[in-house]
């Protein structure tokens, strides 16, 4: 018994210095990208601007020649879908045979707080596609959104549909009215808070972010999971991937102020990304433009994008090749868990395959 | 709710109040328990309070105005810190003094015409893009406008 005690202190307080350290982490400018850890796959950057990087990576042995573009949110670090060998999402779909570019958004500084939507999608995500089509020859690629990456995949395809051959959105919340939803519920009402928020701070700080989160589930996180970390401590690779996952918890940045405006505005206080009247600078992105093939991948147990946010899109959409695809776990375990790796995202890359034409560069 | 809210109170006080206890006893008398019962027991009555304790933070998030509430410490927390910084800053009346000297007032204002400028830059940037797309032009082999500005310069 005394064992267990100790044990559990041990794991609270090593989580609490951790949550201190992510903390910290979020108040120094520009936030520390360098001592994140490697990942499992290996990559080289192609094109690099103030806010982003666009990463690489190969295909292992490529059989298709359709790129993938995955769009990451805004909201934490990206290490989340190359966390570890069997583990990683890029590595899946690498090993697919796909050949796959990332968006890694590098955290806004202060002086980066005007930067909106017609910012990181007109400007930003446009030099990425651009950089991506120069490098392969393509002109139409496929593009994967995951999370808050994916309302950017939906802005970017709804406003440049001729650039995109297949689209698959992953945890993406788009229609905003969900009952029961903590999260949505107060994003909505954020909308009030947001200007003194940005006043003061300029940014939607990483650690507002993060208390959000955490807020939506206490108990777990001051205690449940370092009893579920004690039950599973010699299961293989538990401790590390555990680690592992924590400290991507603890990873929030900066939301430009910009952006934090208008997600809080457009997409939770107003719901007009579902009615098509979200405003991209001076464009309007209406998803019936999207009429390329499109996978809506849902977690059955998402608590932060709730499932019913996002079986709207199919009727939102213009696709005619649409498909829903349930997966029984939550927000992360989608992207991350074991089970998603052997039968989740092979699929994925089977149906993006499948919807590429080989051979044509495009 | 109210089942799920019943069955987690009962367990938690069947483990804490009649396993948790028994179990203990057991070994600290000698009577066949060993320890690692004991820790299950430990396990078991906390997984049952957090159940509880869950169960009850869903309960206060779905009450009326828990949502007004949180935004309305949102605005003070802000406040408060928009407080202590001013505070804090009329404590050190020397360091803006410094800082007034050593950039000056010119090199403030040039500063900020240049970070508008860019701002300016970058929404001439993205107009273009849209237009680009809108001409059909978008089709892999345009540059952006800041791009060919770059080069340019």
């Amino acid at each position: 018994m005394v064992a267990v005690i100790n044990e559990l202190g041990r794991y609270w307080l090593e989580g609490a210095s951790q949550a201190a350290e992510g903390v910290l982490r979020t108040l120094r400018d520009p936030y520390p990208i360098e001592d994140e850890p490697s990942g499992a796959t290996p990559f080289e950057i192609v094109h690099r601007s103030e806010v982003l990087r666009l990463r690489y990576y190969r295909a292992r042995v490529r059989i298709c020649d359709t790129p993938l573009l995955v769009v990451y949110a805004l909201i934490k670090r990206p290490f989340i879908l190359d966390l570890l060998p069997g583990r990683s999402v890029i590595e899946t779909l690498t090993c697919c045979g796909l050949d796959v570019y990332m968006t890694d958004w590098i955290p806004p500084r202060r002086e980066d707080s005007w930067r909106g939507f017609d910012d990181y999608v007109n400007c930003e995500l446009h030099d990425a596609v651009r950089a991506v089509q120069r490098r392969t020859g393509a002109a139409r690629i496929n593009v994967l959104g995951y999370c808050f990456g994916g309302v950017l995949a939906l802005l970017w395809t709804a406003l440049y549909p001729e650039t995109v051959r297949s689209l698959v959105t992953l945890a993406t919340p788009v229609d905003a009215r969900v009952p029961n939803s903590l999260l949505f519920a107060a994003a909505g009402r954020l909308s009030e808070t947001v200007a003194p928020l940005i006043e003061m701070y300029g940014n939607c700080p990483g650690w507002f972010i993060n208390a959000c989160f955490k807020s939506m589930a206490p108990v777990h996180h001051a205690l449940s999971k370092y009893v579920d970390l004690y039950r599973n401590r010699s299961g293989p690779g538990y401790t590390e991937m555990f680690r592992l996952f924590e400290r991507w918890m603890d990873s929030d940045v900066p939301m430009t102020g910009a952006i934090f405006r208008e997600v809080t505005e457009q997409l939770f206080h107003r719901n007009l990304l579902v009615r098509s009247e979200f405003r991209v600078g001076r464009a309007c992105a209406k998803l019936k433009n999207i009429t390329c093939p499109l996978l809506n991948v849902i977690g059955e147990y998402d608590d932060v994008v709730p499932p019913r946010s996002s079986v709207g899109l199919g009727q939102a959409v213009g696709s005619r090749d649409f498909s829903d695809v349930s997966y029984p776990a939550g927000h992360v375990g989608t992207a991350v868990s074991g089970g998603a790796q052997r039968k989740l995202w092979p699929q994925v890359a089977q149906w993006l395959v499948s919807r590429s034409q080989i051979g044509t560069g495009g | 709710m109210e089942a799920e809210s019943r069955g987690a109170l009962c367990s938690l006080l069947e483990a804490s109040v009649w396993e948790f206890p028994l179990v203990l006893q057991k070994w600290v008398l000698g009577l066949g328990g060993d320890s690692r019962e004991v820790e299950e027991a430990v396990l078991k009555a906390c997984q049952a309070w957090t159940n509880l304790a869950d169960q009850a933070m869903e309960r206060i998030f779905q009450a009326e105005g828990f949502i007004g509430l949180l935004g309305a410490s949102v605005k003070h927390l802000v406040q408060c810190h928009r407080v202590a910084r001013d505070f804090m800053e009329s404590l050190m009346p020397d360091s803006g003094a410094v800082k007034a000297a050593t950039n000056g007032a010119e090199v403030r204002e040039l500063s900020e015409a240049v970070a508008r400028l860019r701002r300016e830059v970058r929404a001439l940037t993205a107009r273009v893009n849209l237009i680009d797309r809108r001409d059909g032009a978008g089709g892999g082999t345009q540059e952006s406008a800041q791009h060919a500005a770059n080069e340019g310069a």
